[in-house]
Parts: structure tokens; C-alpha cells; sequence
């Protein structure tokens, strides 16, 4: 019954709280005994919250018997990336000049949640100010993949995918700058999508890239992504960039029937050097949405072999602005003893900012530096143009871009580390997706020989998630990969 | 263009950030190394063409949305004051620098 009730659905637990078949303090100590058990080998989570879960599990419990404003998620346990605030909470970003910092107030994500009734069960690892791609840039220790505890969870939202694969928690909530939410998705097995820029609210989520930030709810399958994703979207006046367009039709989006879809694969994004095993499961994956009903064409995304450049000058420019505010005066880690403000400072940010940090931080600084900006800063904005350009053409055409999510499988921990730029090339099917500001949804589309997770990215028009989750719906209900489980 | 030793102090000064001396060539071969990539931009003819600063169509057509000018409730100062490093009364607490060379 245990492993059945971490293994359902949230439709499946929404039936068992109303019809009183377990209560929302059964299910949240549930989770809980299993993030006690299995969390000091994962590490998945940063902080755990018990007290305040059960309270909250209480308070579910008290509203389902009265029957009064009871929602989809009511009573329902979620994962939250160590990146959003919850009023109470430790907030680190998994850095060190964050380790003791407690949020005064809830983001808009958090808020609609408890809002609505669910669970808050503690906040996840991840890299350090969701800098990075495989969570390893964490202050926190590494979060070992589920599949293979050798491997990463992906990045950077890696502490969230690996609960959700471990069967910690049936939501979660992670961040997405350029890949943060649907690369961790891929190399775990699960779902998530990251909105269209502007659907969800960045208030209270610690800023990493302004212009490409998005919150990003994550979980096994596609209707559970969504029963999220509702629950977040929407204007908010706290959020200037937060669109007020309505999120529309989630109920019946969930056929099986992609009859008259078109959808699109960019031939830059198969590559002669990819991956044998990459390429055949994604050529599957078109296979089966053919079977389904869509009519499948190649078309052409021509600036694709520029989109890394371009996104590691606008996020790193956008990131040393946002993170000018750690400066050891207001609210974080402060060095001992400096005698001067400019010590003050540059020892504060200089002892306590992870190495990854830094060096984005310098080279955004360098690329808005006088002299520089345009050449550098300037230039990749017109790349951004031309990108999102690309985008705009294609989807004349077709209704849903397919990508693989990840040039590779999960990768051992500790193989990527010497190498930043490497690290940066593994974005490549994520990064435009992002700098476009367009919605992407992964989902589980297998695995490889050695018993690791891959990923389909389904790509939409802006603010036309529901043709994403009708895709991914289908797609998942054809395959069912959500029902392989990794070793206990 | 390969920045130089000197060119990347500024960078750090800038940023707030120092870079240890036993660090400093791996720094530098890493920062160039990735600065040398990004350079590939250069490839690309963007004469003519706008920069995107932003990717929210709405916001182009109707200009930055504004809140009414109505004062509510904010942060309180108990909670403002939580996380200080150091703090005495309703203040921040730094250390003396007013008068002190360096003033940041």
C-alpha cells in the first residue's frame, strides 16, 4: 500500500484523500520516513521541513472533511527547489553566503501552493544559484541520480528531478534558466516543463537571469505537471514581466489523439557527432507521435550553433547585476574582520561564492564593461533576435518543435568538473528554447543500454502550453516509461 | 582577444570578487578559454539588427506596466533586520569606514 500510494498519480491521491482512504497526514509522514531513509544517499534535499509539513498536512486534512475548498492539490506533498522562498525557511540557493539566510516571505509560487492546500515537504538541492548543469556546483554536496548513484541528476534543478525519480515527493518545483528544469527531467526520468516566459511569477525566487528565469513545476507524468502548473500561472502584480493572458482549456487537452498535429525536428538538432543510442531514441520518439496521429517534418532553426555563445553573455551579464546584492552588509555570510568597504565586499562575495558563481559573475561584468558591452553584450542581444527569428519562421509550419533534450545520458559525477566550457556545450537543445521565451515540456522517452534515462523536449508557440501537455499526454500514455521505477 | 593579467584584475575589482594568486592562471586560461568561445558571435552579420532585450510581446506593445500609487503594507523591520550579519536597533551594523581609506 505504501510503495502504491508513492507511486500514484495526483489524480489517483486526490480520490484516495476525498474518499477518506488515507489522510494527508498519513501521506506526508509517508514521504517523509522515505526522505529519511533514503535521502542520506541522495542528498536531494537541502532542508526538511516535518513541523510545518504536518501542520500544513493537518490543515488539508480539517478541509477535505468539511468539504470546502478543496483543489486539485490539496493535501498533496511538494518538493521545493532551494531557490524559492518559503516564508520561515532556510533559503541557501545551495550557497554558502546564503547558509543562514531565513526567507521573511513567500514567493508567488509558494504562496498559490499553500493556498491550495498542499504540502510543503522541504526545499531540494541544486547548483549554486542555479548556476549549472548536473547540480554539482552545490554548496550542499552532490544529489546522485536514482538510476545510477555514480551519475548526476543533471542541472540545476537536480535535487528536485532525483526526488521525484526516488519517489520522495509527487511534485516538485525547480527553476529554468536555460535547461535547469527539463535537462534534470531527461537524465532522471521524469517531466516538467518550463512556461513561456512571463506565465509564472519570479517574485520571492532568487534571480539568476531576469529575462530568462522561469519557475518550472516538475513531476512523472504529464497531467500532474499540469495540475502544478495551473496552480502557479497566472498575473501577478508583485511581478511586472508576469503575463495576465489566460492559461487556458487544461481538462480536455488530455487525449490520446494527435490527429492534424504538425510537428517539426530541427535537423541541427541531430547532429552527425550525436550519440548513436541518442539519435535512435529520438527518431523513436517521432516514430511513435506519428503513430499517434501527428505528421512529423523536418525544418530549419539556421542560428542554432550560436545559441550557447549568445546565452552565456546575456545570462552571465544578467547574473553579476542580480547577485551585486550579496555584499555581506544586509543579509548574508559577512567576512570577519575587514577594515574597509571595499574589503568588506570583496572578502565577503570572494569567501563565500562557489568558484562556478565567480566566473560567471566575472565574465558577466566583463561583457557589460565599458569598452566591451558592444561587442559582446550588444552583439548577443542581436543574436537573440535572430534566434528567436528562427523560431517564429518554424512555427509557420509546424505546431510542436521535437528535440532530444540532452546530447547524453546522465554522466558520471566528477567527469564534467575541469571543464566549464564543456559543462556549457551540454546546453545546447535547452538554451534556445529559453532565450526565445518560449514554453518547453520534457518528457521520459526511454533509456539507454546501461539502464539511463532520456528525454523528448516538445517546444511550443508562445503561451501554448496546453498543445504541449495534449502532445506530451498522449506521447507518455502510448510509451508509459513514468512506470519504470530505479532501484530502491 | 586574450585578456591580460591586468585586464582581468579590473574585471575582478568591478565584480567585488578577488582571485587568489595559486588560482590565477586557471582562472585566466578558463576565463579565456570561454571568452574565445563566445567570440564565435562575431561569425554573424547583426547589421540593422535590433537587439531583444525582452521577450515578453506584451510588454512591447503597452510599455512597463505601473502600480497605482497607493501606499499598503511592506516588510516589516523585524523582518527586514532578520538576516544582519550585525545589527543594533532598527540598523544595519557595519564596520567603522566613514574617514577610512578604501571607501569600497
Amino acid at each position: 500500500m505504501n510503495q502504491d500510494l508513492r507511486e500514484a498519480s495526483v489524480t489517483e491521491l486526490r480520490a484516495l484523500l476525498d474518499a477518506k482512504s488515507v489522510s494527508s497526514v498519513e501521506l506526508t509522514k509517508l514521504f517523509l520516513d522515505e526522505i529519511g531513509r533514503r535521502n542520506p544517499e541522495l542528498n536531494a534535499f537541502i532542508t526538511v521541513t516535518p513541523d510545518p509539513a504536518l501542520h500544513q498536512a493537518e490543515e488539508a486534512d480539517r478541509r477535505i472533511a468539511s468539504r470546502r475548498d478543496v483543489r486539485p492539490l490539496t493535501g498533496i506533498p511538494v518538493a521545493v527547489k532551494d531557490t524559492i522562498l518559503v516564508k520561515g525557511v532556510r533559503a541557501t540557493a545551495a550557497s554558502q553566503i546564503l547558509k543562514s539566510f531565513i526567507a521573511p516571505y513567500d514567493a508567488t509560487v509558494t504562496r498559490r501552493i499553500l493556498d491550495a492546500g498542499a504540502v510543503i515537504l522541504g526545499k531540494t538541492n541544486c547548483d549554486e544559484f542555479a548556476m549549472g548543469s548536473s547540480t554539482e556546483n552545490s554548496s550542499f554536496g552532490n544529489t546522485h541520480n536514482p538510476w545510477n548513484l555514480k551519475c548526476v541528476p543533471g542541472g540545476s534543478s537536480g535535487g528536485s528531478a532525483a526526488a521525484l525519480a526516488a519517489r520522495l515527493a509527487p511534485l516538485a518545483l525547480g527553476t529554468d534558466t536555460g535547461g535547469s528544469v527539463r535537462q534534470p527531467a531527461a537524465m532522471c526520468g521524469i517531466s516538467a516543463l518550463k512556461p513561456t516566459y512571463g506565465r509564472v511569477s519570479r517574485f520571492g525566487v532568487i534571480a539568476f537571469a531576469s529575462s530568462l528565469d522561469q519557475v518550472g513545476p516538475m513531476a512523472r507524468t504529464t497531467k500532474d505537471v499540469a495540475a502544478l502548473y495551473e496552480t502557479i500561472a497566472g498575473a501577478d502584480p508583485n511581478d511586472s514581466t508576469c503575463s495576465a493572458s489566460p492559461v487556458g482549456d487544461l481538462k480536455s487537452c488530455f487525449t490520446r489523439d494527435l490527429k492534424g498535429l504538425r510537428i517539426g525536428y530541427p535537423k541541427e538538432y541531430v547532429p552527425k557527432e550525436m550519440a548513436k543510442e541518442v539519435r535512435e531514441n529520438f527518431f523513436a520518439a517521432l516514430k511513435a507521435l506519428e503513430k499517434l496521429g501527428a505528421n512529423v517534418e523536418e525544418v530549419s532553426l539556421p542560428h542554432t550553433e550560436y545559441a550557447i555563445a549568445c546565452y552565456y553573455i546575456v545570462a552571465t551579464a544578467e547574473a553579476s547585476s542580480n547577485l551585486a546584492r550579496y555584499d555581506g552588509v544586509r543579509y548574508t555570510s559577512r567576512a570577519a574582520g575587514a577594515k574597509t568597504l571595499r574589503d568588506l565586499y570583496v572578502r565577503s562575495r570572494t569567501e563565500a561564492f562557489g568558484a562556478e558563481v565567480q566566473r560567471r559573475i566575472l565574465l558577466g561584468t566583463f561583457v557589460l564593461s565599458s569598452g566591451y558591452y558592444d561587442a559582446y553584450y550588444r552583439k548577443a542581444q542581436q543574436v537573440r533576435t535572430l534566434i528567436r527569428a528562427d523560431f517564429e519562421k518554424a512555427f509557420s509550419k509546424v505546431d510542436v518543435i521535437a528535440t532530444p533534450t540532452s546530447p547524453t545520458p546522465a554522466f558520471e559525477l566528477g567527469s564534467k568538473v575541469t571543464s566549464p566550457l564543456e559543462m556549457y556545450l551540454s546546453d545546447i537543445f535547452t538554451v534556445s528554447i529559453s532565450l526565445a521565451g518560449l514554453p518547453g515540456l520534457a518528457v521520459p522517452s526511454g533509456f539507454v543500454a546501461a539502464g539511463l534515462p532520456l528525454g523528448l523536449q516538445l517546444v511550443g508557440k508562445p503561451s501554448d502550453e496546453v498543445t504541449l501537455f495534449r502532445t506530451g499526454h498522449a506521447y507518455e500514455d502510448e510509451t508509459r516509461y513514468f512506470t519504470k521505477r530505479p532501484p530502491a | 582577444m586574450k585578456l591580460s593579467h591586468k585586464d582581468l584584475l579590473h574585471v575582478a575589482e568591478l565584480a567585488r570578487l578577488e582571485i587568489p594568486e595559486r588560482l590565477r592562471e586557471t582562472i585566466e586560461r578558463q576565463f579565456n578559454e570561454i571568452v574565445g568561445y563566445v567570440e564565435k558571435l562575431n561569425e554573424l552579420d547583426t547589421k540593422g539588427i535590433e537587439p531583444t532585450a525582452q521577450v515578453i510581446s506584451e510588454a512591447a506593445k503597452t510599455g512597463t506596466p505601473l502600480a497605482a500609487d497607493t501606499p499598503g503594507p511592506s516588510l516589516p523591520k523585524e523582518e527586514a533586520l532578520r538576516n544582519a550579519p550585525d545589527k543594533q536597533d532598527d540598523f544595519f551594523k557595519v564596520p567603522r569606514m566613514i574617514g577610512d581609506e578604501g571607501e569600497g
